[in-house]
C-alpha cells in the first residue's frame, strides 16, 4: 500500500530536522486556525504555498488530496453567502483550510511516520499513545494486504458490492475475518515482546540534541513570522 | 454432481483460458512473464510447474483479472477480458483455489462456506442445499459442517477451500498446489476426485512427481 | 464526520483540545500497556476500515464503524481513535492536526456511548443482531451530532452547513448499523471471547 507519498525526496523542506518542522506547523497552523485577519491569512497562505514548492512536492498527489477538500470548500460557498456574513465568512474559511492543508502536507507529511514516533518520544509524550503509533503503522500494510487477500478470495466466489443486506453479510465477515485473523498475528507479537523485556521505549529511536544550525533555523522563522504578523497589522491598520 | 443437466461434448474443443503474448511483472521488479503464450482447453488436465518465485501463484491471478498486465491478451471463453466487469462473470466459471487455504475462508461455519459460492450465483436454497450436501460428503466433512473454517486445521481447511469452490460448479478448475496441506487419506479423497469427476484443470506445483499421474495433457514449465 | 483544520473557531478549538486531553489522559490509564499490540491492531483496523468506500448514489460512504470499535475496545478506543487519526490526518489528509483533539472526541465518545447500549441491548435480548445495529447506528449519528455542534458553536452561519452535514449522514448510520449488527454476530460465532468481558 502506497502510503507515504511525500516523504521521499531531498529537498530543503525534508533536510529540516523533524522536530523543527513540527514545531513551526503548530506554531504557524495554530496562529491561522484562529486569525481573522484577512492580510495575514493571504501571508500565511503565501507561505505554505512557498514551503509546498520549496518541498519539490509530488504534485499530482498534492492535487487529489486537494480535491477532496475543495468540495467541502464548494460546498462552503455555496451555502454560506445566503446568510449575513457569509461572504466573509467563506473568504476566511477558504483560505484557511487551503493554508493549512498546504501547511500539514508540507511540514508534517514529509515526515516518515517512525520519524514522528521518535519526535513524540523525544517530547514526552505518552509512552502508549508513541507505542501504539510505532506498531498500528506496521500493521497497516499487513492488514490492508490481507484485507485484499479476502476480498479477492470472496469476488473469485461472485461477491458483488452492492446495497443489499447479503452485501452488507459479506462485507462483515470480512471484515471480521481481518479482525480475527489480525488479533491472533498481535497476540504473537505481545509474546514475542514479552520475551524480549520491551520496556515500552524505542532505544533504535532516539533523536540528537538539535545543532545549533537549526536552533538559528528555528528561531529566526519564528521571529520572521512575528514580525510579518506585526508589520501585516500595522499596515492594515 | 449435477443438477446442471447435460454434458456438451462439443466443449472438448472449448478454449477456456487463453493467454496471447502477456507480458506481466510486480511493479519495480523484472516482468515475470515476457509475451507469454498458454492455453486451457475444457476437459484436458494440465500441469504448471515451477520453482518458488516463478510466478506461479501470479500466474493463475493473472487468468482471473486479479493482476495487471502491461502487454499481451487474456480471453476467457472467447471473450477479450480487459475490466472488472469483463472478467466477473468468468469468475466463478473458473474455480481458482489459492495456495493457502486460510486466505479463502471467511463465513462463521463450514456449511454455511460451501454456500457461499452457489447462493451468490442465485441458485435456489434447495440446489443450494443439494450441491453443500454432495460436498460434505464426498470429502468426509460432514462431521465439521457446523464448525469455524478459520478454527480448523490446516489438511481440514484445504479440503473446506476446494468444496468450496466446486459448489460453484466451474467449468474449469486452477489449483494452486493443492497437496501442499493435504497428506494421508485426506490427499486421497483430492486424488480420487480429480482423476474421477473434476471438470478440466491445470494444477500448479513445484515437484513433478505429483503431476505426472495427474496431467496426462501435458506439463509446462515455467521454472526459473 | 472528521473536521478539517481551520473549520473551527478559537474558543471551540481551546475548549475541545483541552476535554480531548483529560479524555485521553484518563483513557490511556485505563488501558493496560500489556495490550498495546491489539489496540494496534484495531487502530490499524480502524484506518483500513475507512478505505472501505460504498457507493451511493452520486458520492460514496466511507465507513467509520466506531460503534463496532466502542463495542470492543471500551475505554482503550480513545486512544486507539487518537493514534488512528493522527495517521488518517498525517497519510490521507483525512481530518486535521490541529483539530485532532476535537474529532477523537466527536468520533470517540459516541463510541464509548454504543458499547454502554450494546451492553443494555445484550442484557435485555438475547440477540446481539439488534443491539449491534443500534450501536453502529447511534455511533454515527452521535457523531455526526456532535460535529454538528462543533459547527453551530463556532459561527452561527454554519447552521445550515451544519443540518445538511447531518442529514446526509442518515443513510451512512443505517449503513454501519447494518454492518456492525453483522459483524457482531460473526464475531459471536468465532471467537465470542472478544465480546464476554463486556
Amino acid at each position: 500500500m502506497h502510503l507515504d507519498v511525500f516523504t521521499a525526496g531531498n529537498s530543503p523542506i525534508h533536510r529540516l530536522d523533524p522536530r523543527l518542522r513540527l514545531l513551526l506547523f503548530l506554531l504557524l497552523a495554530l496562529h491561522l486556525a484562529i486569525t481573522t485577519q484577512l492580510p495575514i491569512l493571504i501571508t500565511g497562505l503565501t507561505l505554505s504555498v512557498g514551503f509546498c514548492l520549496l518541498a519539490r512536492l509530488n504534485l499530482a498527489q498534492l492535487g487529489s488530496r486537494l480535491a477532496v477538500i475543495a468540495i467541502f470548500v464548494l460546498l462552503l460557498w455555496l451555502v454560506l453567502p445566503f446568510s449575513r456574513n457569509g461572504v466573509q465568512l467563506a473568504l476566511t474559511l477558504s483560505l484557511r483550510i487551503f493554508t493549512l492543508v498546504l501547511l500539514a502536507v508540507a511540514l508534517v507529511a514529509t515526515i516518515p511516520i517512525l520519524q514522528i514516533t521518535a519526535v513524540l518520544q523525544n517530547w514526552r509524550c505518552p509512552a502508549l499513545l508513541v507505542a501504539l503509533l510505532f506498531f498500528a503503522y506496521k500493521y497497516l500494510t499487513i492488514l490492508h494486504d490481507a484485507y485484499d487477500q479476502l476480498r479477492r478470495a470472496a469476488k473469485l466466489r461472485g461477491y458483488q458490492p452492492s446495497m443489499s443486506l447479503r452485501s452488507f453479510r459479506t462485507l462483515a465477515m470480512l471484515i471480521g475475518m481481518l479482525l480475527v485473523r489480525s488479533l491472533e498475528h498481535a497476540r504473537s507479537l505481545q509474546k514475542a515482546l514479552l520475551c524480549r523485556g520491551w520496556t515500552g521505549r524505542f532505544p533504535g529511536y532516539e533523536l540528537q540534541p538539535l545543532s545549533m544550525a537549526h536552533w538559528l533555523i528555528g528561531t529566526s522563522a519564528v521571529s520572521g513570522w512575528v514580525m510579518t504578523v506585526i508589520l501585516i497589522s500595522r499596515v492594515s491598520g | 454432481m449435477g443438477d446442471d443437466g447435460d454434458i456438451d461434448f462439443q466443449s472438448v474443443w472449448v478454449n477456456i483460458i487463453q493467454l496471447r503474448s502477456v507480458t506481466a511483472s510486480y511493479p519495480g521488479r523484472p516482468p515475470l512473464f515476457n509475451r507469454f503464450d498458454f492455453q486451457l482447453n475444457a476437459e484436458t488436465r494440465v500441469g504448471l510447474l515451477g520453482s518458488n518465485g516463478s510466478g506461479k501463484s501470479t500466474l493463475l491471478r493473472i487468468m482471473l483479472g486479479l493482476h495487471p498486465i502491461s502487454a499481451g491478451q487474456i480471453v476467457l471463453f472467447g471473450e477479450d477480458c480487459r475490466t472488472e466487469e469483463q472478467f466477473r462473470p468468468y469468475r466463478t466459471r473458473i474455480g481458482l483455489v489459492f495456495q493457502n487455504p486460510r486466505d479463502q475462508l471467511f463465513c462463521p461455519t463450514v456449511r454455511e462456506e460451501l454456500s457461499f459460492g452457489p447462493r451468490n450465483l442465485g441458485v435456489s436454497a434447495q440446489a443450494v442445499d443439494e450441491r453443500v450436501d454432495w460436498a460434505l460428503e464426498r470429502f468426509e466433512l460432514t462431521g465439521i459442517s457446523r464448525r469455524v473454517p478459520y478454527q480448523l486445521s490446516g489438511g481440514e481447511q484445504h479440503l473446506v477451500a476446494l468444496a468450496a469452490v466446486l459448489t460453484m460448479n466451474p467449468e474449469v478448475l486452477l489449483l494452486d498446489e493443492p497437496f501442499d496441506w493435504l497428506d494421508g487419506h485426506r490427499r486421497d479423497l483430492v486424488v480420487d476426485y480429480l482423476l474421477k469427476e473434476a471438470p478440466g484443470y491445470l494444477l500448479v506445483a513445484q515437484d513433478q512427481s505429483m503431476l505426472e499421474d495427474l496431467c496426462p495433457d501435458g506439463v509446462v514449465n515455467i521454472g526459473h | 464526520m472528521h473536521l478539517a483544520d481551520g473549520v473551527v473557531s478559537a474558543p471551540v478549538l481551546m475548549i475541545g483540545t483541552l476535554a480531548a486531553v483529560a479524555v485521553i489522559g484518563g483513557s490511556i490509564r485505563k488501558s493496560n500497556p500489556d495490550q498495546i499490540p491489539q489496540m494496534a491492531v484495531f487502530t490499524a483496523l480502524f484506518f483500513v476500515v475507512s478505505l472501505i468506500h460504498i457507493p451511493l448514489g452520486p458520492t460514496s460512504i466511507h465507513l467509520v464503524l466506531n460503534g463496532m470499535m466502542g463495542i470492543l475496545l471500551g475505554w482503550s478506543v480513545i486512544p486507539c481513535l487518537f493514534v488512528a487519526l493522527l495517521l488518517q490526518a498525517i497519510l490521507l489528509q483525512h481530518g486535521g492536526i490541529t483539530v485532532l483533539g476535537i474529532n477523537v472526541l466527536i468520533i470517540g465518545l459516541p463510541a464509548l456511548g454504543a458499547r454502554l447500549l450494546y451492553r443494555f441491548g445484550t442484557s435485555k435480548t438475547g440477540s446481539s443482531f439488534l443491539p449491534g445495529f443500534t450501536a453502529g447506528l447511534v455511533g454515527v449519528l452521535a457523531a455526526a451530532g456532535l460535529m454538528m455542534l462543533g459547527l453551530l458553536g463556532s459561527a452561527a452561519e454554519f447552521q445550515n452547513i451544519a443540518r445538511l452535514l447531518f442529514v446526509a449522514y442518515l443513510p451512512q448510520a443505517i449503513i454501519e448499523g447494518v454492518i456492525t449488527g453483522f459483524t457482531v454476530q460473526f464475531i459471536l460465532q468465532v471467537q465470542p471471547d472478544l465480546l464476554t468481558e463486556i
